[in-house]
């Protein structure tokens, strides 16, 4: 049941392919981009795509804003949404922008629920930072983001000091679980697969005791950050490394995970050598990997697929460990993430769009910008349930694990994170934004426009226009009741002006995005 | 075998399953039985429980503070930089019943900024659990440290634990204790009513096998515009979009979506013109308190209870609720962060309970409180890390309130109750507390199991 093929490379790739794999890949895209793909196959896309150049980075452009001075050390916060919204609508790289927000589930940090100044700098860094490290290892990856100003406040090791034998106070433990909990190695022993190891006992068995936690945490003491935000330039503070301060680091040698980190290295190299430690754990690869497929391409991936891609991470063939750009190639030419999708349903097949996904989408599709570069897109968690840098908590929008209630009986192990997020309220609310964004624009004052000048034509033939609909925006996925039901609801409005078939395009849209057949995407 | 009788029987199935730890749904599509409303026939009255969860694991030392000389001594000692001044809480000082005395002299007081909930407590209204946490067993500090204790997975992780207050299960858990209170009492189908969370995204609490858990803002339900109005002038858009987001789908994933969809349109519709029929509540709450606006929300729908049920076979005579607010997790500047939460728990919780009061059903609501876990007693420099055993409130007028239940934890370094650093081993299970919340809400000991597989291992309290 699980065994898929690969197509035969020589067979052409046709537009819903390209369309589907744009989805996993990117945030779909237009027509244009869809020959691209199919003019580069697959990896070449992949390969293009590892060198392109971004936009100003989030820093910079706030940067160019004006945005770097003292008197937004408390009052810009939402200047970081539009940043790091304005990176995922509109940036070139938009691989890496994917991949990026993926990351962003897993090393999560929002900015609000930290002590931090500038957390519009904060959090168009630690964008800068995923984004950066988006092709590079695991291990460099955390060794970054771990020196960051914006994690050391938001997972509160920042100043966390060794243990005082007069005061009784011990170093925080926070980052040390959340690092191993949550960024790198999970809580249970996983097998390649992701099935987890059991005990004599029958009960599966653990990553870490709380003694690894308290002995990791002593590795985080002494960090604080190189500068304090100067009025001239905040963003040094922000940007720059953490040092470390030796009056306050412990130099102890720390024992955990089975590993000994000996007394007396030199801090940031102790650091290094701690997370590798994490990087080379058995869960490391199962851990990250499934999480990866899950935000890319299945809400559930079976145990084969993942199992081939944490191949890949354990060696990328050159003997590297964690290697991002081979773990993501591997993620998406697996047979299968590209094998056609199944005529019935498949719950290991199937993945709940993610609600800023679907966002990014109508603007990558069709082409929304701003005519003021403002790009004013602030926190969307009210209307979406979900927004770039703003999880709830450090745990994400959701958990990877997430079991939805009363699926069927056959539906046994599979998980659906992203219904999580999905109340009654929710559903609502992305239906109404949805509908704003195609009325008005997207963000506070609707200055996100989409373009749906290519489609107006076509709106004269409501049938082409729900076929180009349906391969742009959902693969060629929906059902040819559904879209016969769409027409002759598209044949009852005007096509007289130039406004009425606009508001054919946009019903269109409408209708497409809020059903079901496009929301879970195969 | 009676239908309510087999019902039962699955569900007691449902539970033992779970209690295995298994993440995989139970595949028991039970609203597809035909099963009689038995439970929700045989009581008359109305009742409903409100949890009150304080997300990130709320550092209980700090908000149920040892007040007794020796006590105080005990505790700011070992939290020198951290600790709230003896002085500072004499205004605070819990007076419990006449009669009811804590072991050698103990005494507590509430963190200052919770004083709204003083008056409560000493008429009678408010009471504490003491040391309480989750547990499998009663265990004792050596059955903790030789590893020989069943305790429940992942002691100290937020989200482990957090399913664990709010199911008794691991993570993975599909379904609540309160969802599955809420399953024994709902009509057939059952009222999106009947589990109801007030916080943000799905909450487990009030998730169950026939009870879906329904999600509300603090203002209300949310219309939606797609298929209440005319899209792009077009009705008959807007048809086949409640067509399309409401028809049976045979994918599972899809059909999972549309029975959102489904809810959240019939709710609303609901929801929103019993409100707008319904006088506003005379009893004050905080619009800047975005936890009292969310229990604020509960209390109109208690309010508005009637007419929510009246598209129902049966009036709605049982729910259950769940509230919550994040920022708990204070590793950092615990003392310039804490006691502004702390005071918005308090607040929300007094105008709560007048609210309750106001409408006649102070007896026959009430409210607990719960959290990831205690803290350290210990200091980090400027915070405390995540613990264990924790104190929590129950709150109501049908309470035997003015009391401490459980035992007060020892706070001296290496005592029987001191994990590591003060974290505490608890003495009173989470589940031996909602046991009696169960039972008060109709639970019968036989359907014990079903809502609280590990409350049996555990003896009575005597809360109600």
């Amino acid at each position: 049941m699980n065994t898929v093929e690969a197509p035969p490379v020589s067979s052409p790739i046709t537009r819903n392919q390209a369309s589907r794999f744009l989805q996993q890949a990117a945030f779909g895209g237009t027509a244009a981009d869809i020959v691209d793909v199919q003019r580069r196959g697959y990896a070449g896309w992949i390969d293009h795509q590892l060198t392109v150049q971004g936009n100003t980075s989030a820093t910079g452009w706030l940067i160019d804003q004006g945005l770097d001075a003292k008197e937004f050390s408390a009052t810009a916060s939402n200047k970081g949404n539009h940043t790091v919204w304005r990176k995922l609508l509109s940036s070139p790289d938009v691989l890496r922008q994917r991949v990026t927000f993926a990351l962003s589930q897993i090393v999560t940090l929002n900015p609000d629920q930290s002590a931090s100044g500038y957390k519009h700098l904060v959090a168009a860094h630690h964008w800068d930072t995923l984004s950066a490290h988006a092709f590079s290892t695991w291990d460099r990856l955390l060794v970054a983001i771990s020196l960051t100003h914006g994690m050391s406040g938001y997972l509160t090791y920042r100043n966390s000091r060794k243990a005082d034998a007069i005061t009784g106070t011990v170093p925080d433990e926070n980052y040390a679980r959340e690092l191993m909990q949550l960024f790198s190695i999970g809580l249970y022993r996983l097998r390649n697969n992701g099935t987890k190891l059991m005990g004599t006992d029958n009960q599966p068995l653990e990553t870490y005791t709380n003694n690894d936690v308290t002995e990791l945490a002593r590795v985080f003491t002494g960090w604080r950050p190189n500068a304090s935000p100067s009025p001239a330039l905040p963003s040094s503070a922000i940007t720059n490394p953490l040092v470390n301060d030796a009056r306050f680091h412990d130099f102890g040698s720390k024992r955990f995970l089975g590993a000994t980190l000996p007394a007396n290295l030199v801090p940031a190299d102790e650091l290094r050598q701690a997370i590798q430690v994490l990087v080379n754990h058995p869960s490391s690869g199962p851990f990250i990997c499934r999480q990866l497929i899950q935000r890319l391409v299945f809400s559930s991936p079976d145990a084969s697929y993942l199992q081939r891609v944490v191949t890949v991470w354990n060696n990328n063939g050159s003997g590297v460990r964690g290697d991002l750009a081979a773990v993501v190639r591997a993620v998406l030419l697996d047979p299968g993430a590209r094998s056609e999708p199944p005529n019935g349903a498949n719950l290991r097949r199937a993945r709940l769009r993610e609600p800023v996904q679907r966002v990014v989408q109508w603007a990558r599709t069709f082409g929304a910008t701003t005519n003021d570069r403002s790009w004013e897109v602030g926190d969307m968690s009210g209307e979406l349930g979900q927004s770039p840098l703003r999880p709830p908590s450090v745990f994400n929008f959701f958990r990877p694990g997430y079991v939805p209630p009363n699926l069927p009986t056959a539906a046994e192990g599979v998980t659906l994170p992203e219904f999580q997020i999905t109340t009654e309220t929710q559903v609502a609310g992305y239906a109404n934004t949805l509908r704003t964004i195609l009325t008005n624009g997207l963000g506070g004052r609707g200055n996100v426009k989409g373009d749906y000048s290519g489609l107006t034509e076509l709106a004269r033939a409501p049938e082409n226009l729900l076929a180009e609909l349906n391969t742009l925006l959902a693969a060629g996925q929906l059902s040819s009741r559904t879209l016969l039901s769409m027409k002759w609801v598209l044949e009852s409005m005007p096509a007289k002006t130039g406004n009425q078939l606009t508001n054919r395009v946009k019903a269109g849209i409408l209708m497409l995005m809020v059903s079901p057949e496009y929301l879970v995407q195969k | 075998m009676t239908t309510s009788t087999t019902r039962r029987a699955f569900l007691r199935q449902a539970a033992r399953i779970g209690a295995l730890g298994a993440a995989a749904p139970l595949g028991l599509n039970l609203s597809a039985m035909a099963s009689a409303a038995a439970s929700n026939s045989s009581v008359n009255d109305y009742k409903a429980i409100v949890c009150l969860f304080m997300f990130g694991g709320n550092d209980h030392y700090n908000t149920i503070v040892p007040y007794d000389a020796s006590g105080h001594a005990d505790y700011a000692g070992r939290r020198p930089d951290l600790a709230i001044a003896r002085l500072a809480l004499t205004a605070s000082r819990l007076n419990p019943a006449p009669g009811f005395n804590l072991p050698n002299g103990r005494q507590f007081a509430l963190e200052p900024s919770m004083n709204a909930l003083v008056p409560l407590f000493n008429t009678g209204k408010l009471a504490v659990t003491l040391n309480v946490g989750t547990l499998i067993d009663p265990v004792t500090k050596e059955q903790v440290l030789n590893g020989s204790a069943r305790l429940p997975p992942k002691l100290m992780s937020h989200n482990d634990q957090q399913s664990f207050w709010q199911s008794s299960l691991a993570e993975g858990a599909t379904s609540g204790w309160g969802g599955r209170m809420a399953d024994l009492f709902a009509s057939e189908p059952p009222s999106v009513f009947t589990a109801v969370s007030a916080a943000n995204s799905r909450a487990l609490f009030v998730s169950g096998d026939r009870t879906a858990g329904y999600s509300v803002t603090p203002t209300g339900a949310v219309p939606n515009s797609t298929v209440l109005q005319p899209v792009f002038g077009s009705p008959a858009a807007a048809n086949l979009i409640r067509s399309l987001i409401t028809e049976p789908r045979s994918h599972p994933f899809e059909e999972l979506y549309n029975s959102v969809n489904r809810r959240s349109l019939d709710a609303e519709a609901l929801l929103s013109a019993a409100l707008l029929a319904a006088p506003p509540l005379n009893t004050p709450f905080d619009d800047s308190n975005p936890l009292a606006q969310q229990l604020r929300m509960v209390a109109r729908m208690i309010q508005v209870r009637t007419a929510l049920g009246s598209s129902s076979p049966s009036p709605i005579k049982r729910q259950v609720f769940l509230v919550g607010m994040g920022g708990f997790d204070t590793h950092d500047e615990q003392p310039n962060v804490l006691p502004g939460l702390l005071g918005r728990v308090a607040q929300g919780m007094a105008s709560f309970f007048a609210a309750m009061t106001e409408l006649g059903v102070d007896r026959q609501v009430t409210l607990f409180t719960a959290s990831d876990f205690g803290r350290t007693l210990v200091s980090n420099g400027d915070g405390t890390d995540h613990g264990w055993g924790t104190h929590q409130f129950i709150m109501g007028g049908g309470i035997k309130g003015r009391r401490f239940f459980g035992t007060p934890p020892s706070l001296v370094a290496g005592s029987s109750d001191d994990w590591n650093n003060g974290r505490l081993i608890p003495t009173t299970a989470a589940d031996q507390v909602s046991r009696e919340l169960a039972r008060w809400f109709g639970v019968s000991d036989s359907d014990m199991n079903i809502v609280l597989p590990n409350a049996s291992n555990f003896a009575r309290l005597s809360i109600f």
